[in-house]
């Protein structure tokens, strides 16, 4: 038997499923308009962008109705609070597929710095983790969730060695600093994009769980028993 | 530290020997509100009634188990009914005052107790109405007839009528459900108030009034007590899925 709230939980789910498809798809544009260095796809990123926050400001409206009329408990409560902050991270991952959009933009030598960083493994670590995130958000999928925080640790590891790399390449040629802190600041923006996919991830175990992984290293997680 | 006042163990009721509650395992905290939840039918009112022995008033009622106040079996051959329900009162669903002044209502325990000193019913009718917060309402007007008041008040009047015999256990049956918000906000206000002097079990159909006021709550199905714990607990992450899908509406 459906209760009333399901209706408005299943709206809700529904519209953070579509706008993980929007972000997802601003992140890919915005880390083939790095690669490819075509600069035709910014302002899609930031049409598609609006529509983001105008996802944001209704997703917060119907939480914020389904909280008022129906007074949630237990497992509704938690997916009601979770759902906002992954609101608030996915908002912010297409805020910053913008801001790395923008700055690929200016960029003219990336043929001759990404192809000494590991930028295509990185990239590669971005699209997994939003997908390890976006998959266990739909299916619940704790494990999925758990597994993000390896991959962070691997994106951090990465993120590290480009930007050890980024230095040996403006000491090697100082004419190329400007653009080599263009790509520090998009891996880090990138990193970034993965912090939030990792938040994803800790909400969705929330939700199925009750149990916060908030603070928490890969040892923690990987001490927890299963659910 | 806990400090239990009800010790329930084994209970089983049976009235015309039709099972209604199955052997219940339960601890009341003193000082604290335990809410008692479940569907209709679960045995809320029978665990209630059996805490001051009410159900006996109806014909084919058996138990098995024991009820312990204060360490005391309140089902052995010795115990004197009319002080177990001086001891533990009990406030019901619709306010059932007598067709008899305010004053009258509030006396009419202590009176029967021996109590006969004006001075004294005074003061009793004074200090129970100010802890059922009702006093202020009804000071001048003592002698006008309970059953003017508005039903609000006449279920805190009750409430003040049950402390006037002093008990330590104060039994709740659905005491808000007849009531408008505002009133079911003041019983509320009064029920967290009363707990630092009783011992409170309030069966309640609003699970958001059980999520506001108790400290603990048990959940019954079908006569058995699935989950007691906590109420933040039990409202935010319940261990059985029953409670759950009870909490959330989803039973049906």
């Amino acid at each position: 038997m459906e209760r009333p709230i399901d209706i408005h939980i299943e709206k809700l789910k529904t519209r953070l499923i579509k706008m993980c498809s929007l972000v997802d798809d601003q992140v890919d544009k915005a880390i083939e308009e790095i690669v490819s260095g075509k600069n035709t796809v910014v302002n899609e990123i930031e049409i598609a962008d609006r529509r983001v926050d105008k996802f944001d400001l209704k997703i917060d409206r119907i939480i914020h109705r389904i909280i008022a009329l129906n007074q949630p408990v237990a497992v509704d409560l938690r997916l009601l609070l979770s759902a906002m902050k992954i609101n608030i991270n996915l908002e912010r991952i297409g805020d910053l597929a913008v801001n790395i959009s923008r700055t690929a933009d200016e960029l003219k030598l990336q043929d001759k710095i990404l192809s000494n960083i590991k930028f295509e493994k990185i990239a590669g670590e971005i699209k997994h983790m939003l997908k390890l995130a976006f998959d266990s958000f739909i299916n619940n999928d704790t494990d999925l969730a758990k597994n993000l925080f390896v991959h962070e640790e691997n994106l951090d590891r990465l993120v590290d060695f480009s930007q050890n790399k980024l230095v040996e390449i403006m000491k090697e040629d100082p004419a190329i600093i400007d653009e080599a802190m263009k790509i520090n600041s998009i891996l880090e923006e990138l990193e970034r994009i993965g912090d939030h996919a990792t938040n994803i991830g800790k909400e969705v175990y929330f939700i199925v769980s009750s149990k916060s992984l908030k603070h928490l290293d890969s040892d923690d997680i990987n001490s927890l028993d299963d659910i | 530290m806990k400090d239990t006042k009800i010790e329930i163990k084994n209970l089983s009721v049976f009235f015309n020997y039709v099972q209604a509650l199955n052997k219940i395992n339960l601890e009341i905290q003193s000082n604290k509100v335990t809410s008692i939840i479940g569907p209709s039918g679960c045995g809320k009112t029978s665990l209630l009634r059996t805490i001051n022995r009410m159900n006996e008033l109806i014909k084919g009622f058996l138990h098995k188990g024991e009820v312990l106040i204060d360490g005391i079996n309140i089902y052995d051959k010795n115990i004197d009914l009319v002080k177990l329900r001086k001891l533990v009162g009990m406030v019901f669903q619709n306010s059932n005052l007598f067709p008899k002044s305010i004053y009258e209502n509030i006396v009419f325990a202590p009176t029967l107790q021996g109590i006969n000193e004006k001075g004294i019913l005074d003061e009793i009718v004074e200090r129970v109405c100010t802890q059922a917060a009702i006093w202020k309402e009804i000071k001048d007007k003592l002698n006008s007839n309970a059953l003017n008041l508005s039903a609000g008040q006449q279920q805190r009047l009750c409430i003040a009528r049950t402390l006037a015999a002093e008990p330590s256990i104060l039994l709740m049956d659905e005491p808000a459900s007849a009531l408008d918000p505002i009133s079911t906000a003041k019983i509320e206000e009064l029920i967290l108030e009363l707990k630092n002097e009783y011992t409170i079990l309030l069966v309640t159909h609003n699970m958001q009034q059980a999520a506001r006021v108790s400290d603990y709550t048990a959940f019954l199905y079908m006569g058995q007590l699935i989950e007691f714990g906590r109420t933040p607990k039990m409202f935010t992450n319940p261990i059985n899925k029953q409670t759950e899908d009870y909490i959330t509406g989803r039973f049906g």
